[in-house]
């Protein structure tokens, strides 16, 4: 299996490494102006891609702004020896990984998508060859889309409060998930 | 009509007899007895033996394929009318019933005196005609999981033979067409049964997991499974309806299809025999 190699970054994109994150050192953070919303919000002082490895579990984390809506989703890269590597995510038995809004996202590392937006590990920061992402997007009829005026109108119809989930919280949540695709890989096969 | 003078052999494909010559223009066509050409012997089965138009070689498929899945339906005696009018003909019990009874009409498959056209078992020239379609099948319906290849991949349950993951995914060249398979395991301390998908165009090769059922014990679990099992020929178009429209598509196909493979009858005492239906009580 190729490694992904280092790409050029698209223009207007920039990256740090030298970032702390919940006192978590990252791999890299971009900046991607193409992915900001064009409504002004606490967003704005928020990277668009982030990408570390969770010590705890060794997977590759990510958090990313979507480029629809300028909302967040997080991912965690599995290992081919996990369990659950090649899995769909609707295919994941209900109850098994508890997320909010529950998994939506499974694939192979876009190994041909620009760094600065793709769901691929990092090459020099990664062991892996290839790995299998699971994750999840923030667009919850709670969760705050910045871009999505008719997603807020609907939740202020029904009642509902709405918050932008933010690169603190969804690091959270993603250290989370990385911790229980860790600890399903220690049950392993049962028979 | 072609073949009516043969004795046919059901270890034989349909159209043993037939030969091969060079032909100016058209290549090599099949030549029956009669000495009408045809272009294959799917086209003089279809033309020759049954009398249809070869006006669309898309009809020509779809009446092969239905009439392929009715013959492996009637020769393995498996499944139910009920459930085979619900999965081949879309719940539509006068299209089965006229295909059961046309079906008798051709010789493929009889009766006799004592049986009704649904109780007919398929004729020496029937499970000829099996072999004939099952190697004849065009590249788009090869995946399909029925004939010796599918056997020796997928194995029957609780044997050596059994088709597991490692199994599926290590499928040499030639099995590697069959895209989809069922297989059941035990992970994460829950007793399931998946649906594995290959995609041969997939840049990274790999097999993926599209669609799970857990079950509340290792029994029930094997009956599914089985159950399953011995609707293999379906498994490409379960798969592909888990591509296209989710995998609760094809759990809610399923419910239907256990609902019309139920017994409909009083209970019965003892068990049901295993691998024939899943053991579903009935509602009294």
């Amino acid at each position: 299996m190729a490694k992904p190699t280092v790409r050029p970054l698209p223009r207007g994109t920039t990256a740090r490494t030298d970032l702390i994150l919940c006192k978590q050192p990252i791999d890299v953070a971009y900046r991607v102006p193409e992915l900001q919303p064009k409504a002004a919000g606490p967003w704005r002082i928020e990277a668009d891609k982030i990408a570390w490895t969770d010590p705890h579990s060794g997977y590759p984390c990510i958090i990313r702004r979507e480029g629809r809506g300028g909302h967040l989703a997080y991912y965690v890269g599995l290992p081919r020896a996990h369990q659950l590597f090649g899995w769909t995510a609707k295919a994941i038995p209900a109850g098994l990984v508890d997320v909010p809004g529950d998994l939506d996202y499974s694939a192979a590392c876009d190994e041909g998508g620009p760094e600065d937006r793709s769901i691929c590990h990092i090459a020099e920061a990664s062991k892996h060859d290839d790995l299998w992402w699971l994750g999840t997007n923030c667009d919850r009829i709670t969760d705050l889309i910045p871009d999505d005026g008719e997603h807020a109108t609907e939740a202020r119809r029904r009642g509902i409060a709405q918050a932008y989930r933010d690169v603190g919280e969804l690091f959270g949540r993603c250290t989370d998930l990385a911790s229980r695709l860790k600890s399903l890989a220690g049950e392993g096969q049962t028979a | 009509m072609i073949g009516s003078s043969i004795r046919h052999d059901a270890n034989l494909a349909w159209g043993w007899w037939l030969r091969t010559v060079s032909s100016p223009g058209w290549g090599v066509v099949i030549v029956d007895e009669d000495g009408r050409e045809w272009q294959s012997v799917r086209q003089a089965f279809w033309a020759g033996r049954l009398g249809m138009s070869l006006d669309s070689e898309a009809v020509v498929n779809e009446g092969l394929e239905l009439l392929l899945a009715m013959l492996a339906s009637r020769s393995r005696d498996i499944v139910g009318p009920v459930e085979t009018g619900a999965a081949l003909f879309g719940g539509d019990p006068r299209f089965y019933r006229l295909w059961t009874y046309w079906l008798v009409s051709t010789g493929l498959a009889e009766a006799g005196r004592m049986r009704t056209p649904f109780e007919a078992t398929v004729t020496h020239e029937g499970a000829s005609v099996i072999r004939m379609l099952v190697a004849t099948r065009p590249p788009e319906l090869a995946d399909i999981a029925i004939g010796k290849d599918a056997m020796a991949l997928f194995g029957t349950q609780g044997s050596t033979t059994e088709c597991d993951r490692e199994r599926f995914d290590a499928a040499e060249a030639a099995l590697r067409r069959f895209r989809f398979a069922v297989i059941r395991e035990d992970l994460f301390g829950q007793h399931m049964v998946e649906m594995l998908h290959r995609d041969l165009r997939d840049p990274i090769p790999m097999v993926r997991t599209i669609w799970t059922v857990v079950c509340s014990d290792a029994g029930s679990r094997d009956r599914l499974h089985l159950w399953m099992h011995d609707r293999s020929d379906r498994w490409s178009a379960w798969g592909e309806l888990v591509l296209q429209k989710g995998p609760h598509s094809l759990t809610q196909l399923l419910l239907e299809l256990l609902n019309a493979s139920a017994p409909s009858g009083p209970p019965t005492s003892g068990d049901r025999p295993t691998g024939t239906h899943l053991a579903i009580p009935n509602r009294s």
